[in-house]
């Protein structure tokens, strides 16, 4: 849907901050926290931008807008070329970072512009009292803080806990005491990889389901819809058996009455391991490293990149 | 994965069962040195593989380990008064040496020379980090005994709990070699802490990880195979991981992790087909930081508390291993006390003989399917030519080690060691 850009305010160095209304001033899609919307930028890209407003207003979408000088272009394209009064193509808000409804209480960890999200969450949770909250806030310099001024005034001041490490790592917050001992709490991270990575890293003890991480990366491997038949050869009976798409050699063998030891059948375990005797083998499982994979294949999860596999069996 | 019949072969060791009767290739563990301390003193019962057998300490202080029948009609001579180097079986007098010969047959008339025809099993045996070894093969390919891994020198500190536990011998191993389980069934009794390695105290023990999900890496070896479990440590996963190397050394054998106080061993006896002694030991060379009793009692296997006379457990399937609901509303994971009682519950839930052509195994599972794999080939190789596994490596030849340690991503696990008392803080 074209949204017009209403707003635009600078929040902190290179950063941007853009309200979005409709063209004809109605309601927009309604939002819940922690969601976002997909942008198509000028330059033909798409990126992800969190909702950093209150999900109650109706009439506003507030995103954050950062120039990464080391990016992609995405971002440096909508700040260079968009501004007030200018239209922009936005999808409707999708949400892979709701806060969890019930929690006894939350833990924001946010880096930089990663505080998008936690903004709409905060003010939502500010405007409901459904439930406390803290934010831990880590950034370099306080002029590369958006939203500093926001959350130093009495609405936030008392919930927040503001670091800059100055780009220093031996002046990094310290954030293990926070998660040492597990508590009923639900957290959220979101900022950039090595943030997120430290928090994982320090939560694995905890509960799966109260870690929350908002990555715009889709971690799981999506169905391949490129995948394509090959067939298999058997070396020892000469067998041919074609796999088609969408069903692994595994799967093929069974049903062609060869039986063949397997268990996690999702390419973890070793059990199918089996020998590779020519052609190339496109390795999706995590059990081979790269020596093994010159001669070996995991049957249940792995496919051909040639025609043709010989498989010692 | 196994099929049925592999499963068979694998687990079961009673009588002509090809696992038993390579089992019968190692010296094995009897009972305890401290079960029988006394020259002259109570005989006491074991079953070994499937057969039943007594051990006593003769006058002379002689160890003998021999069929717990009396061979004239076959009663139990662990009734039987331990005296003038023998063992006197009550019904009829006969006296058995730690040798197996019949040096009095007082029923019989003198003139008759019977003793000299009739000789009772017995097993040589060896004592060593505080276990008496029998050799149950035949004597032609009696192996020299040799110092077990978890006992390198006279003087090591060995602490041992035991216990019997109602279920086959390999799924209790395939609890050693499986790194991942710890994270979680222990996950109440080994908490993540800011530590350079593993610490131990009194009460707990601490890891520099929260990462439930290692990664494995299998190493064969001469003496079975050697494998890293490979977690994220708390800070520094960028160049940063947490190994912890553990050693299967076949057949029974697993050296697993140490921490900063002592290392740890596991060796799992079987009994029979569906029993098995369990034995978890803390060890180290400096002699400090452990000790029987204290080891007991932090892995809640007190003797006259926690296990009774005969080494078993008061937690059994049939009262649920008295697991506590009401702790487990508060911070205990299980609601069992004691780290290897917490997976005797799941080992002897698991079923008497676990039905392995019906498990799911996943990336974690990586050494178990070593384990499996390396196992039945040896039972299938020594069916067809007799030869063991790691018949020819005597560990004293080659130290084994285990280790563990937050190491840079760059250094190559396999050539790591490291025994307790090393100084990490």
């Amino acid at each position: 849907m074209p949204l017009r850009v209403t707003r635009v305010d600078a929040i902190a160095d290179d950063v941007f901050r853009y309200d979005l209304r409709s063209l004809d001033g109605r309601d927009l899609p309604p939002f819940t926290a922690g969601a976002h919307v997909t942008v198509w930028l000028p330059n033909g890209a798409t990126r992800c931008y969190s909702l950093a407003n209150d999900p109650a207003e109706r009439r506003r979408y507030e995103i954050a807008v950062k120039r990464e000088p080391a990016g992609r272009g995405g971002s440096a394209s909508l700040l260079d070329s968009v501004r007030e009064g200018d239209a922009l193509n936005i999808s409707s808000p999708d949400n892979w970072f709701a806060l969890a409804p019930n929690a006894r209480s939350y833990m924001f960890i946010a880096g930089g512009i990663g505080i998008a999200p936690i903004m709409s969450m905060m003010r939502h949770l500010n405007a409901t009292g459904i439930a406390p909250y803290r934010l831990y806030y880590l950034t370099r310099a306080p002029a590369q803080t958006p939203f500093r001024i926001e959350l130093q005034a009495p609405a936030f001041a008392d919930k927040v806990v503001l670091h800059h490490d100055g780009g220093d790592a031996g002046r990094a917050f310290d954030l293990w005491p926070l998660f040492e001992t597990p508590t009923k709490a639900h957290v959220y991270c979101c900022g950039p990889l090595r943030l997120m990575d430290a928090v994982r890293d320090m939560t694995g003890h905890w509960p799966a389901s109260a870690i929350h991480f908002e990555s715009f990366s889709n971690a799981l491997a999506a169905p391949r819809i490129d995948d394509v038949p090959f067939v298999v050869r058997l070396a020892r009976s000469n067998a041919i058996v074609n796999v088609d798409a969408g069903v692994s050699i595994l799967e093929a063998l069974r049903a062609r009455g060869c039986r063949v030891p397997s268990s996690c059948e999702s390419g973890t375990c070793g059990t199918c391991r089996t020998r590779l005797l020519e052609g190339e083998a496109d390795h999706r499982d995590l059990v081979l490293n790269e020596g093994e994979r010159a001669d070996h294949i995991m049957i249940c999860v792995s496919r051909a990149k040639s025609p043709e596999l010989v498989l010692d069996l | 994965m196994l099929t049925a019949e592999e499963n068979d072969l694998l687990c079961r060791v009673e009588g002509d069962a090809p696992m038993g009767r390579m089992m019968r290739r190692y010296w094995l563990p009897a009972c305890l040195s401290e079960e029988v301390e006394e020259r002259d003193g109570a005989p006491i019962r074991i079953r070994l593989l499937g057969e039943d057998l007594v051990v006593f300490r003769d006058t002379s202080g002689r160890l003998g380990v021999v069929g717990e029948h009396c061979p004239h009609r076959r009663a139990s001579l662990s009734y039987g008064r331990n005296e003038e180097n023998g063992l006197r079986c009550l019904y009829h007098g006969w006296k058995i040496d730690v040798d197996g010969n019949v040096v009095e047959m007082p029923s019989e008339p003198a003139e008759s020379g019977q003793c000299a025809k009739v000789r009772h099993r017995a097993y040589p045996c060896r004592e060593a980090g505080g276990i008496v070894w029998a050799w149950m093969g035949d004597p032609e390919s009696r192996v020299p005994f040799d110092r077990p891994a978890f006992a390198p020198t006279e003087t090591t500190r060995v602490s041992i709990v035991k216990f019997v536990v109602d279920c086959n011998w390999a799924q209790i191993l395939e609890g050693a070699i499986d790194s991942a389980h710890s994270s979680t069934l222990h996950s109440s009794d080994m908490r993540p802490a800011r530590v350079a390695g593993a610490k131990a105290t009194d009460t707990s023990w601490f890891r520099p990880s929260t990462d439930k999900a290692p990664k494995l890496q299998v190493q064969p070896t001469s003496f079975g195979f050697r494998y890293a479990a490979i977690r994220r440590p708390i800070f520094n996963s960028a160049t940063h991981q947490y190994v912890r190397t553990t050693l299967f050394v076949a057949p029974i054998t697993v050296l697993i992790p140490p921490n900063d106080v002592y290392n740890l061993a596991n060796v799992n006896v079987p009994i029979d087909d569906t029993h098995t002694m369990f034995h978890f030991i803390a060890w180290n060379e400096t002699g400090d930081g452990h000790d029987t009793e204290s080891w007991r009692k932090f892995c809640g296997a007190e003797l006259g508390v926690d296990v009774g006379g005969s080494w078993e457990p008061r937690r059994t399937l049939a009262n649920h291993h008295l697991q506590d609901r009401q702790a487990m509303k508060g911070d205990d994971f299980t609601g069992i006390r004691g780290i290897p009682m917490q997976d005797m519950a799941m080992w002897t839930s698991m079923g008497s003989i676990t039905d392995r052509t019906r498990d799911r195994l996943g990336a974690s599972d990586l050494a178990i399917v070593e384990f499996r794999r390396i196992m039945v080939d040896a039972v299938r190789r020594f069916v067809a030519d007799g030869t063991v596994l790691g018949g020819d490596s005597p560990s004293s030849a080659t130290p084994l080690c285990a280790f563990e340690g937050v190491i840079p991503k760059t250094e190559d696990w396999r050539t790591l060691r490291r025994v307790a008392g090393a100084n990490v803080s």
